[in-house]
């Protein structure tokens, strides 16, 4: 779910962030956040015929875990894709 | 949600501090993946990019390894400026990285193929109840010759 700015305690700042009801730990920050769309879902003839070679996609990448009294919640935020891909615009120059 | 293929797992790759904390498999450091840019000459080979959370490397987890072919471990030890972080300070960070596919496999997720953009994520309305997954460091058992995800 990608709703309001998500507070980082590194930063000290409210970053966009995808919400995913997911259990991660300290060494899983960088890794990818697939979606997974079946094919028997509508939405899926919805994907444009220029992307997509499998029924998942790349929604973005772990940033980090939410606890509470030093209990991890099962909420992970990520980082959307779209943020990735403006690095990489940068660095190809694409 | 459908079993992974296997071949996913080795879109996946580790950081670590050094190539010898690489090497021997240890618990800290973070998780990335490898991605792929079409290059403008059609001739020309994609180029390869691997991608952490930027604060895993300015945490000092800059060096890059894969399951090398055969078993064990290939560390590429990329240094903490090699590694391009959003402009806005997102947490995202991207390397130029080269790989030999002699000495391991690995895949790259194509920009074009694997990227939910504004314009395709829009009518899939993803949002509470869509399924992910997030493959990972398995930390707890790193294994000798090929490094668990």
């Amino acid at each position: 779910m990608r709703a309001d700015p998500v507070w980082s305690d590194r930063r000290k700042d409210y970053q966009d962030a995808y919400l995913v009801e997911a259990v991660a730990l300290r060494r899983h920050s960088g890794s990818p956040a697939l979606v997974y769309i079946p094919p028997e879902d509508p939405r899926f003839r919805e994907i444009p015929d220029d992307i997509g070679a499998s029924a998942y996609y790349l929604l973005g990448l772990v940033r980090g875990y939410f606890t509470r009294a030093k209990q991890n919640e099962g909420m992970v935020a990520a980082v959307p894709v779209s943020k990735l891909s403006d690095v990489l615009s940068h660095v190809a120059g694409g | 949600m459908s079993r992974l293929p296997d071949s996913y797992l080795e879109y996946v790759l580790y950081l670590h501090r050094s190539a010898r904390h690489a090497a021997g498999g240890g618990h800290r450091g973070g998780t990335g993946f490898l991605v792929s840019e079409v290059a403008d000459d059609p001739v020309a080979e994609p180029s390869l990019f691997a991608v952490t959370a930027a604060h895993v490397i300015d945490d000092g987890f800059s060096v890059v390894s894969l399951n090398r072919r055969g078993g064990g471990r290939l560390a590429i030890e990329l240094r903490r400026e090699d590694w391009t972080r959003h402009p806005a300070g997102d947490d995202v960070a991207v390397a130029r990285i080269n790989l030999d596919p002699v000495q391991t496999h690995f895949r790259a997720m194509a920009r074009d193929e694997w990227f939910l953009t504004p314009k395709s994520s829009k009518p899939l309305d993803i949002g509470v109840g869509d399924q992910v997954v997030l493959p990972g460091r398995f930390v707890s058992h790193a294994g000798r010759r090929e490094i668990y995800r």
